[in-house]
C-alpha cells in the first residue's frame, strides 16, 4: 500500500559508479523486479530504498514522503536479504518475533500474530527449531515470514530464492506472489534469472553497469527489447546489421519484411534483433521482398526444437528455431547442412535498437 | 599420502608425542611429588604416598591466597571481555584499510618485555610516578595515592598484557557474523543498542569463549606480573610455588600448590564452558 519513487539515485564507492541515476516509480501493490547481471548494482539499489547504504544522490520517495534521511528502522520495510540473515541464536518463533517485540506489541499479540504467519508460509510445525536445524527452503520461509510479519507496506528481496532447486523454488514464487497479492504490499524483487522475472513481475527494470537500461511490463522487455543488452539478456541471440533507403531496410542482402518505421536517414545503419523461433524457414533459394535466401551451415537438434545456423549473402550469420512438435517431431531434420533456404518472419519480429 | 589420510591418528601423533614430552609428563611428575612425604632440598619420585602436603592447604593463609588468586584472576577475565568486546567492536567497524595497523597496535603490549612493560607502569602509577605527581601538582590530592605494589596494581598489569588474546579471539567471532544479520534487525526496528545487546553480542559467545578461557588461564598462572607489581601483600598462588622452590626447597609442597592450581583452574573453567555450551549448543550445532 505505498508507492515508491526513486529519483536520480546514485552510489559511488571512491571512484567506483556502482549505481548511477535510477529513477523509476512502483505504484501501491505493484511487483517490481531488478533483473541483471551480478554486480549491476541490484543490491546497492535496494540497500539505498531500504535506507542501509546512504545514496550519493538522488532521493528515495514513499507515498510523495522524502525518506532519503531516515534510517532503515524508521522507514519499516520488510526487507529478505541475499543471504537471508537469519538471527542464529533465535528459534523460528523468535526470529519472527523480533521486530514485533521491537515495536512493542503486546505478548499476547505477538503470539498470535507469529502464529498466523508461520501458518501461511506453512512453518507453524517447526516453530521451535533453531535456524541450523531447517532445510534452505524452510530457512527462506522464516526469512520471509520474519519481513512480513511487521505488515511492511513495502517488501524488498533480494535474490531470494539463489540457493533453491528449481521445485521449490516455483513453489516458493507462486506463494510468493500470492501473498503478496493477498496482503496488497509493493514488492521491489532482485533476480538474475530472466524467466523468474517475467513470471513474478508486474515491471521489469532491466539493469546494467549501474543503470537501468529499460523499465516495462514483462511483455515489453521480452518482446520489444529497446538495447542490445536488454534483448540478449532476454534470450535474442540475433542480431543483424542493416541499412535504411527509402522506408525498406536493408540487411544480409536484401530487404527485410516491412512495413517498418523508418528511424534516420537513408544510408544510416542500424542494428536489429530478431528472436530465433520467429525465424520461419522454407526450402530452396528465392528471392523475393520480404524474405532472405540464406545457407544452412549447422543443424543442432535440441529435442523439442531444432536450431538452424544460417549463413545470409553478405556474411551475417543468423539462427532459426522450430519447434518439433506434432508430427515434425518424428519427421527427420528438414534441412541440413549446405541447403539452400528462404527465411521470412513477421515485421513486428524486428526490433530495432538503440546504439 | 593415502595411509595417512586414511588415518587422521597418524597425523596427530607428532603433536601428541610432543605435548606429552614437555608437557604432560613434567606435569604427572610434579603431581607425584605432591604425595610424596617433604623433605627439603629433594625431588626423585619416591613410593611413600602421603596427603600430608595437601593438609597444610588447610590452613587459612593458603586458603586466602587461593582466594585472593582466584579473585584477582576473574576481575581481570572479566575487564578484559568487557574491553576486549568494546576494542574489538571498535576494529569491526574501522574500515578494511585502517584495520591492519590498528590490530598492530593492540598486539603491541604483547611485543614489549613483560619487565619493561611493569616497569613502565611503575613510572606511571608509581608513589612518586607521573599520576600523583600530576593530582598533586594540580592540587587534586595532596598525600600521594598508593597504586603500586596492590592488588589493583597486579590487575591493571595483567589486563594491559592479556587485553590482546581478548581482542583477537572476539574479533575472530566478530568477523564469523554475516553483516547482513544487524542490518536485517535494522529494518526490523532495532535501533544500535538492541542491535549490540540482542544480536550482536550472543553471537559472540565463542569468541568470548576462547578469550576468557586464554586469558583466565594465563591470569592464574602468571607469576612475573604479581611478582613485580603486586608487592608482599598481593601474593599469588604462582608466587608462593615459586618460595616454595626456589627460596624454601620444599618441592614437595610446592608441587601440592601447583596441582592445587591447576585443579581450580581446570574444575573453574570446565565448568563455566560445560554450562556455555549446554546453553548453546542447540543453535550453535553446525549447518
Ligand atoms: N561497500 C562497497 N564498496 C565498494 N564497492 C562496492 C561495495 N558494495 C558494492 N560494491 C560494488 O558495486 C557493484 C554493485 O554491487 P551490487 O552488490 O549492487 O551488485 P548486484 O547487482 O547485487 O550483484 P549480485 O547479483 O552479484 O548480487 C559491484 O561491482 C560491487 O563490487
Ligand atoms: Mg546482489
Amino acid at each position: 500500500m505505498a508507492h515508491v519513487q526513486l529519483s536520480d539515485l546514485s552510489k559511488r564507492y571512491g571512484v567506483f559508479q556502482a549505481v548511477e541515476t535510477v529513477s523509476m516509480e512502483v505504484q501501491s501493490g505493484e511487483f517490481l523486479t531488478l533483473l541483471g547481471p551480478s554486480g549491476c548494482g541490484k543490491t546497492t539499489t535496494l540497500r539505498m530504498v531500504a535506507g542501509l547504504v546512504p545514496p550519493t544522490t538522488g532521493t528515495v520517495r514513499i507515498d510523495g514522503r522524502d525518506v532519503t534521511a531516515l534510517s532503515a528502522a524508521q522507514r519499516g520495510i520488510g526487507m529478505v536479504f541475499q543471504s537471508l540473515a537469519l538471527f542464529p541464536h533465535m528459534t523460528v518463533t523468535e526470529n519472527v518475533a523480533f521486530g514485533l517485540k521491537m515495536r512493542r506489541v503486546a505478548p499476547a499479540e505477538i503470539a498470535r500474530r507469529v502464529r498466523s504467519l508461520l501458518e501461511i508460509v506453512r512453518l507453524a510445525h517447526l516453530a521451535d527449531r533453531y535456524p541450523n536445524q531447517l532445510s534452505g527452503g524452510q530457512q527462506q520461509r522464516v526469512a520471509l515470514a520474519r519481513a512480513l510479519v511487521i505488515e511492511p507496506s513495502i517488501l524488498i528481496l533480494d535474490e531470494p530464492f539463489g540457493a533453491l532447486d528449481r521445485k521449490l523454488r516455483e513453489a516458493m514464487q507462486v506463494e510468493l506472489r500470492q501473498i503478496t497479492r493477498d496482503l496488497h504490499i509493493t514488492a521491489l524483487f532482485v533476480t538474475h534469472d530472466q524467466e523468474e522475472a517475467l513470471m513474478l513481475s508486474d515491471l521489469v527494470a532491466v539493469m546494467n553497469q549501474g543503470r537501468v537500461e529499460q523499465l516495462g511490463t514483462p511483455q515489453e522487455v521480452f518482446r520489444a527489447p529497446r538495447t542490445r543488452f536488454v534483448a540478449d539478456f532476454m534470450g535474442v541471440t540475433n542480431f543483424l546489421k542493416g541499412r535504411w533507403s527509402g522506408g525498406v531496410l536493408l540487411a544480409g542482402g536484401g530487404a527485410l519484411p516491412g512495413p517498418l518505421q523508418q528511424v534516420g536517414a537513408d544510408g544510416s545503419t542500424v542494428e536489429l534483433a530478431i528472436r530465433p523461433e520467429e525465424v520461419l524457414l522454407q526450402p530452396g533459394a528465392e528471392a523475393t521482398t520480404g524474405a532472405l535466401t540464406a545457407a544452412v551451415l549447422q543443424a543442432v537438434y535440441h529435442g523439442t526444437s531444432t536450431s538452424y545456423t544460417l549463413r545470409l549473402p553478405d556474411g551475417q550469420t543468423l539462427m532459426s528455431r522450430e519447434p518439433n512438435d506434432g508430427a515434425s517431431g518424428y519427421a527427420p531434420l528438414r534441412f541440413s547442412a549446405g541447403d539452400a533456404v528462404t527465411a521470412r518472419w513477421r515485421p513486428e519480429a524486428v526490433h530495432l535498437l538503440q546504439s | 599420502m593415502s595411509a595417512l589420510r586414511r588415518s587422521p591418528a597418524l597425523l596427530m601423533l607428532p603433536a601428541c608425542l610432543l605435548v606429552t614430552g614437555c608437557l604432560l609428563l613434567p606435569i604427572a611428575y610434579l603431581i607425584g611429588l605432591s604425595f610424596n612425604p617433604p623433605v627439603v632440598g629433594e625431588v626423585e619420585l619416591t613410593t611413600t604416598l602421603t596427603l600430608r602436603n595437601y593438609a597444610r592447604l588447610l590452613d587459612w593463609f593458603y586458603a586466602s591466597v587461593l582466594l585472593k588468586t582466584l579473585w584477582v584472576s576473574i576481575v581481570t577475565t572479566a575487564i578484559s571481555a568487557v574491553l576486549g568486546i568494546a576494542l574489538a567492536l571498535s576494529l569491526w567497524r574501522t574500515p578494511a584499510q585502517w584495520r591492519g595497523l590498528l590490530v598492530v597496535v593492540v598486539l603491541a603490549p604483547l611485543l614489549v618485555s613483560i619487565v619493561a612493560r611493569t616497569f613502565g607502569w611503575m613510572l606511571l602509577l608509581g608513589d612518586a610516578g607521573i599520576i600523583n605527581n600530576a593530582l598533586i601538582g594540580l592540587g587534586v590530592i595532596r598525600e600521594p595515592l598508593h597504586m603500586m605494589f596492590t592488588q589493583g596494581a597486579v590487575i591493571v598489569g595483567l589486563v594491559h598484557v592479556f587485553l590482546p588474546f581478548m581482542v583477537l579471539s572476539v574479533l575472530a567471532a566478530f568477523d564469523r557474523i554475516d553483516p547482513a544479520i544487524p542490518e536485517a534487525a535494522d529494518t526490523l526496528g532495532a535501533g544500535p543498542f538492541t542491535i549490540f545487546w540482542q544480536v550482536i553480542l550472543p553471537l559472540l559467545n565463542p569468541g568470548v569463549a576462547a578469550g576468557v578461557t586464554i586469558v583466565f588461564s594465563l591470569a592464574m598462572s602468571s607469576y612475573v606480573t604479581p611478582a613485580l607489581m603486586g608487592g608482599s601483600s598481593a601474593g599469588v598462588l604462582t608466587t608462593l610455588v615459586y618460595q616454595q622452590l626456589v627460596v624454601t626447597y620444599d618441592w614437595h609442597f610446592g608441587a601440592a600448590l601447583v596441582a592445587v592450581l591447576l585443579a581450580t583452574t581446570l574444575v573453574i573453567l570446565g565448568s563455566v564452558l560445560y554450562a556455555n555450551a549446554v546453553r548453546t549448543a542447540r543453535w550453535m550445532g553446525r549447518r
